[in-house]
C-alpha cells in the first residue's frame, strides 16, 4: 500500500493514486507528441481510462511508470496513424554523428572550460521544444523517453515493443536530427553564419 | 586501452549509463587523458541536459487532474 500525500484532490483507490503520481510526466510527454494541450489532455485521459480498464494486467511491484508510458505511446501511435498517415520513418540520410558539436567547432566557437554549460546557454527552451516536436514520431518518442524521462534502453524497448538495437538506432538518429534542427535555429538567429568556411580538423 | 574511435562510438551509451562498470572505467580513463574526447563528452552531456531542462517544466493542469480522478468511478 502506498501512502500518498493529500496535498491535492486525490482518490482512495491505491492503484489509481499511485498512477496519478506520474500525471505530470505523462502530460508533458503527451504535449510533445500531440503538439497541443487539448489533444494532450485527451491522450492522458485515454491513458488513465485504459490503465483503469486493464489494471488487472499490471503486475503489482513491477514498473508502473513504464506501463503507463506504454499505454500512452501505443494510444498516441494508433490514433495518430489513423489521423495523419505519416510515414513510419523518415530518412535521416548520412547525417553526421554529434552534428551540433562539429558545426559549433567549425564556427570557431570556444566552448570554454565548461562545454556542458556553454551549450546549455546556446538555446532557448522554445527552440528545444520546437526542434523536438519537429522530429518524426518514432525518433521523438525515443528521445523523449530517454532524454526527458530517463528510461533505460531496455525500458524503452518494452514501452515501444521494439528491440534494444532499434531503440539505440532511433535514439541516435533522433538526437542527430534534433541537433541539426538546433543548429538551423542558431544560424537563423545569426550564429556562426560567416564562419562556415573555417573548418577545423578534429583529432 | 580505449581509443578515440571507441569512445566516440560508445559515447551515448556511456552518457545513457548503458555500459558495464568495466566499460565505464575504460571510457573515463580515456576521457581523462584525451581533451578533445572530453570536450565532446561534456558538450553532448549538455545537449541531453538541455533537452531535459526545457521539456520537464510543464505540469498537468488542475482541471485535467480533477477529470482523471473520476476515472476509477467510471
Amino acid at each position: 500500500m502506498q501512502n500518498i500525500d493529500a496535498a491535492e484532490p486525490t482518490t482512495d483507490d491505491p492503484f489509481f493514486a499511485e498512477a496519478m503520481v506520474h500525471v505530470d510526466a505523462l502530460y508533458r510527454t503527451a504535449l510533445r507528441l500531440t503538439r497541443n494541450s487539448a489533444d494532450a489532455e485527451d491522450l492522458v485521459q485515454e491513458t488513465y481510462l485504459k490503465a483503469h480498464r486493464f489494471r488487472n494486467s499490471f503486475t503489482p511491484g513491477t514498473n508502473l511508470r513504464a506501463w503507463l508510458f506504454r499505454i500512452l505511446t501505443n494510444s498516441f501511435i494508433n490514433e495518430y496513424r489513423k489521423r495523419s498517415r505519416q510515414p513510419e520513418t523518415t530518412d535521416t540520410g548520412d547525417l553526421e554523428d554529434y552534428y551540433l558539436f562539429h558545426r559549433v567547432k567549425e564556427s570557431g566557437e570556444d566552448l570554454g572550460i565548461d562545454p556542458e554549460a556553454t551549450v546549455m546557454r546556446m538555446f532557448l527552451d522554445e527552440e528545444v521544444r520546437q526542434a523536438l516536436e519537429e522530429l518524426p514520431e518514432q525518433y521523438r518518442v525515443a528521445v523523449l523517453l530517454a532524454d526527458v524521462e530517463g528510461f533505460s534502453y531496455k525500458e524503452i524497448a518494452e514501452i515501444t515493443d521494439t528491440q534494444m538495437g532499434t531503440v539505440m538506432s532511433r535514439l541516435h538518429r533522433g538526437r542527430r536530427l534534433l541537433q541539426k534542427k538546433l543548429w538551423e535555429y542558431a544560424q537563423s538567429r545569426g550564429y556562426g553564419v560567416d564562419a562556415d568556411t573555417q573548418v577545423r580538423g578534429t583529432a | 586501452m580505449t581509443d578515440c574511435q571507441e569512445t566516440i562510438r560508445d559515447l551515448y551509451q556511456y552518457l545513457d549509463r548503458e555500459l558495464t562498470m568495466e566499460e565505464v572505467c575504460e571510457v573515463q580513463a580515456h576521457l581523462n587523458r584525451c581533451p578533445s574526447c572530453y570536450e565532446l563528452e561534456r558538450f553532448e552531456s549538455g545537449v541531453i541536459k538541455l533537452v531535459r531542462r526545457d521539456c520537464s517544466s510543464e505540469k498537468a493542469p488542475a482541471h485535467l487532474r480533477e477529470r482523471l480522478l473520476s476515472v476509477p468511478r467510471s
